[in-house]
């Protein structure tokens, strides 16, 4: 199977230090692939790479080539706004804008796809229920979504990413933040939407990684450390490095 | 609340000033109600309502109020575009160093005193609106206007510019993820939120503009008229301040006249309280709310 995105020799540095050193890694379709490694690593602008939601970091330089579908995103005549379309992205704390539960999910589908108005109801219907979110807030969709819980925050922030139909979606530690109650929701949820979506996360609780993730990456100071099928990784993994991330969660890199 | 039990010196600066300022404010309003009282008696609503003005004879406030009014709505309606795009250039596309360097710029700005933006005004600007519209005399209400606009884009630019850097970089970021052009983020994500911060900036550079006198005295003609058509802005005129500026020092103390001025007084003392008041409401408690709304989050 062709990979979804490919990276080949990316390095990245704000200003002097470098961030990522010579990462070259395939994504595949359809699948769920963890990012794993300890804080700092490089895990998010890894993650933010695939998206260039990097390009707003002042200082941010990238070399190397980033392919998504064969077509290198880093080229000049890339439609940022598009590709940004396609690979949704998920931040760490829910971001909810002050409007309401409905106008929320609706917010990116608004105004990128504003001759739809006659299915923004349906949407709203089927994102909620694919977030399984729509029984706890059917009956007030017109209040203010802030009034939501962090973790219903959450999924509702996966709901509005999910409703422009992207085909990839990042997550950036969407668990970090919540209770164990909604990240068990979250991991269920990312179960769910795998297969028809290729989802992108990045996580420091290892038994996370284990329980959601088909691939798993391991990156440490910027290094590619180890990339593989997450029960081999986490089962019998190849490099020592991982071996004693895995145990004592230090690396020596 | 105020526990004389508990004397402390710095609570007594500190509450003295407070009654200090509460009743100059007090004194400056019962002063000008006082004094403008005989000239409401005399003239009854006929002073808000009545167009003519010759002291001795008849004082009709309504030319000063027309010319206030449509001086500020000129000086509002050229600054508030011109605000809001540097504000959002400034906030949104600038780096950091050069926005500190742009915003430093309009705080002196804002700091020129008015009679030097009034020099300004009747050398160049009386000149060039003169020239530019082929008019007889350079005077007007739209002269004053433009001058006014000028006097309060920084006001209006810095402090919309602090209501948009409030939002938070989060809705920038979401909504920029989500696959909205640069500008379409600005329009739908940064401007939602930073709405009453303008708006509050906008009621703050009306009250100045509504108050500032000499400047305006200098370029605005001073003839208590309302012009025919009434939309004629290319004609000399009066505002309350001009017109108080220039008749206060002789009408002091000459009966109904001076009675009359310290009720134009009142007019404006109570509409720019009045905006200002709007004003601070809209723009305090946003920055409270704000951090609130962040407390809240992290408590759950």
């Amino acid at each position: 199977m062709k990979p979804l995105f490919t990276l080949k020799d990316v390095s990245i540095d704000y200003g002097t230090s470098p961030v990522l050193k010579n990462v070259s890694l395939n994504f595949d379709k359809g699948k769920v692939t963890s990012i794993i490694g300890p804080s700092g690593a490089g895990k998010s602008t890894l993650l933010r790479t695939l998206n260039r939601m990097n390009d707003h970091i002042p200082c941010f330089r990238l070399r190397g080539e980033v392919f998504f579908d064969d077509e290198n995103i880093y080229n000049n005549g890339t439609k940022v706004p598009l590709l940004r379309q396609n690979v949704g992205m998920v931040f760490q704390k829910p971001c909810i804008f002050p409007k309401s539960i409905y106008d929320n999910v609706l917010f990116g589908v608004r105004h990128l796809c504003s001759g739809r108005k006659y299915e923004f109801p349906r949407i709203v219907e089927e994102m909620l229920k694919a977030v399984s979110l729509w029984e706890e807030v059917k009956d007030k969709l017109n209040r203010s979504a802030l009034e939501l819980s962090q973790g219903q925050q959450q999924r509702l922030s996966i709901a509005r990413a999910l409703a422009v139909e992207p085909r990839v979606l990042l997550m950036d530690e969407p668990t970090s933040s919540l209770d164990p109650t909604s990240t068990s929701a979250i991991e269920e949820l990312v179960g769910r939407l795998s297969g028809n979506l290729t989802i992108v996360i990045v996580t420091h609780k290892l038994d996370q990684a284990k329980k959601i993730a088909d691939d798993v990456v391991f990156i440490c100071e910027g290094k590619l450390i180890e990339h593989g099928m997450s029960e081999n990784v986490f089962s019998n993994p190849y490099q020592q490095q991982t071996k004693d991330y895995l145990r004592w969660h230090l690396c020596k890199c | 609340m105020w526990a004389l039990s508990r004397w402390r010196p710095g609570r007594a600066f500190f509450a003295s000033s407070f009654f200090i300022s509460i009743s100059v404010t007090g004194i400056i309003f019962i002063f000008l109600i006082m004094e403008s009282f005989p000239i409401f008696q005399h003239e009854g609503l006929g002073f808000l309502s009545g167009s003519e003005w010759y002291p001795g004879e008849v004082y009709g406030a309504l030319p000063m109020i027309y010319g206030t009014g449509v001086v500020t709505f000129i000086a509002v309606s050229f600054a508030l575009p011109l605000a809001l795009g540097s504000a959002i250039i400034t906030s949104e596309v600038l780096s950091g160093r050069v926005r500190l360097v742009i915003k430093m710029m309009m705080e002196l700005l804002a700091g020129i005193p008015g009679v030097v933006y009034g020099l300004l005004g009747i050398s160049l600007l009386t000149t060039a609106v003169k020239n530019t519209f082929n008019l007889i005399d350079g005077n007007s209400f739209f002269t004053a206007g433009i001058l006014l606009s000028i006097m309060i884009l920084p006001t209006v630019m810095t402090l919309s510019e602090d209501a948009l850097r409030s939002v938070p970089k989060e809705y920038r970021d979401q909504a920029l993820a989500l696959g909205l052009k640069r500008s379409e983020t600005i329009l739908y994500a940064v401007l939602p939120g930073a709405i009453k911060g303008i708006a509050g900036a906008v009621l703050l550079g009306i009250g100045r503009a509504m108050g500032e006198t000499i400047s305006v005295m200098l370029v605005i003609g001073s003839l208590d008229r309302i012009p025919r058509p009434f939309y004629n802005i290319f004609t000399t005129g009066q505002t309350i301040t001009s017109k108080l500026g220039r008749e206060g020092a002789e009408a002091l103390g000459v009966g109904y006249h001076w009675n009359a001025l310290a009720g134009l007084g009142l007019i404006l003392f109570l509409t720019v309280m009045g905006i200002t008041f709007i004003g601070n409401s809209i723009v305090g408690p946003l920055a409270g709310r704000g951090i609130n709304n962040k407390m809240k989050q992290k408590k759950r």
